[in-house]
This record gives C-alpha cells, structure tokens and sequence, in this order.
C-alpha cells in the first residue's frame, strides 16, 4: 500500500467523522426555523418528490446518530462496522443526490455552477471511501 | 401508478439517478473491501527465517552464561570482602 493510500485508508477515519458530522449539520440546518428547501433551487427536486424540511431534519439526524455512534463504538460492538458500511453508502447516495439537483440548473445551461455541486461530490467521493473501510473493518472482525 | 411517475420533476429524476449510481458504487466498493479483506486474512503468515531464530537463542544463551559468571563474581567479591574485615 502506498503512502498516499495508507494516509486516505488506514488513518483516514477523520474523514468520515467529517462526512458523518456534515450530515448531522444538514440535519440541524433543515430542522431550524424557515423553510431551507425553499433557500435554493437546488434543493426543487426534492420539493418535487415531496420532501419537506421536517422529512429531511429526521431522516438526516437518525442517520447522522447511528453514524456518529458507530464512530464512537469503534468496533467494540461486532456489527459497528457493518453499521458504518450502510449508513456510508446511504451517506455517499444522498451527498450525489444534492450534487447533481443542484448542478441541474447549470446542466440545463439556465445558471452558473454553484459551489455546493463540487463539495458534494467530494463528500459523496469520500463515503464511498469510508464504506470500503468500513467493509475492511468488517472483514477484519469477521475473521477474530 | 404512471400518473405519480409523470408528476416527477427532471430534477428529481437526476437525483434519483445521482442517489442510486452512487449508492451502486458504494455497493462494489464494500464488495471490493471484503473480499480484499477476506483475501488477506486467508493468506499464510511468512514464517520466521530460521537462522533469526538460531540467532535469537544464541543470544539468549550468551545472555544466561553472563548472568552467571556476574553471580559467581559477586560471590567472590563478597567472600573477599568477608576475609578482609575478618
């Protein structure tokens, strides 16, 4: 393994306690007062489907709980890693799902590109980064 | 049933699309992680060379031989001492 890989796989638990603190902070952001869907219209896709900001707040925190308490668990509980595996993947699907309704408008050529776009690649890059250790991890259990 | 599919946005579908693509690629990337993982823990620990371990006991041996002339020094030393108070 090389030294770029050993940094990102091996130590690179600090970014899914990233990935997983940003999803408690969307979470936090949508249960505030004031309608954030309406903030953006990045965010029309999921108006569309019927998602409201309170759907948004409980479905996000539930997962950013049971994320974050699998961090802090560390493998002392068998199934934490498998625990880290789906909500990672879960976390990866949601994280693409904002990049691209929010790239939509600039697809569409009605609009610049907005920020956000990039950074949630990244993040959803990155959960899929952390749903391969979280699957290393789970190996690694299954055979102690 | 067609008629909730019609209602959905463009930007919807794009969503939908983004989530489950990336949710697919996490899916291999677990995939891929286990049956790495499951590779590794299958592959046979490398034996130590055995000259490393002729090595280690010749050591070990040299080791107690010095501990026992120490002793045997500190028994004469303390006999001598003995005799020159006496």
């Amino acid at each position: 393994m090389s030294h770029t890989q050993n940094q990102l796989i091996e130590d690179g638990r600090a970014a899914e306690w990233l990935t997983s603190a940003i999803f408690a902070g969307l979470a936090v952001s949508f249960a505030m007062p004031g309608e954030t869907m309406a903030v953006s219209s990045g965010f029309r896709g999921f108006v569309n489907l019927g998602i409201s900001d309170t759907l948004a707040a409980s479905f996000l925190a539930s997962v950013a709980t049971i994320r974050l308490a699998a961090l802090v668990i560390n493998g002392r509980w068998r199934r934490s890693p498998h625990l880290r595996m789906g909500c990672a993947a879960f976390g990866a699907g949601v994280y693409a799902a904002l990049g691209v309704t929010f790239a939509f408008p600039f697809l569409q050529g009605s609009g610049a590109l907005s920020t956000a776009v990039t950074t949630y690649f990244v993040l959803s890059g990155f959960d899929i980064l952390a749903s391969y250790r979280a699957a290393r991890d789970a190996g690694r259990l299954e055979h102690h | 049933m067609l008629d909730a599919l019609n209602t959905i946005s463009a930007e919807a579908w794009a969503g939908i699309a983004g989530f489950v693509s990336a949710i697919g690629m996490a899916i291999a990337t677990i995939r891929f992680g286990l049956l790495t993982q499951r590779t590794e823990n299958k592959a046979p620990q490398l034996p130590k060379p055995p000259s490393l371990d002729a090595r280690i006991d010749e050591i070990l041996e040299r080791q107690d031989e010095t501990n026992r002339r120490l002793e045997s020094l500190q028994t004469d030393q303390a006999i001598l001492l003995d005799r020159t108070r006496g």
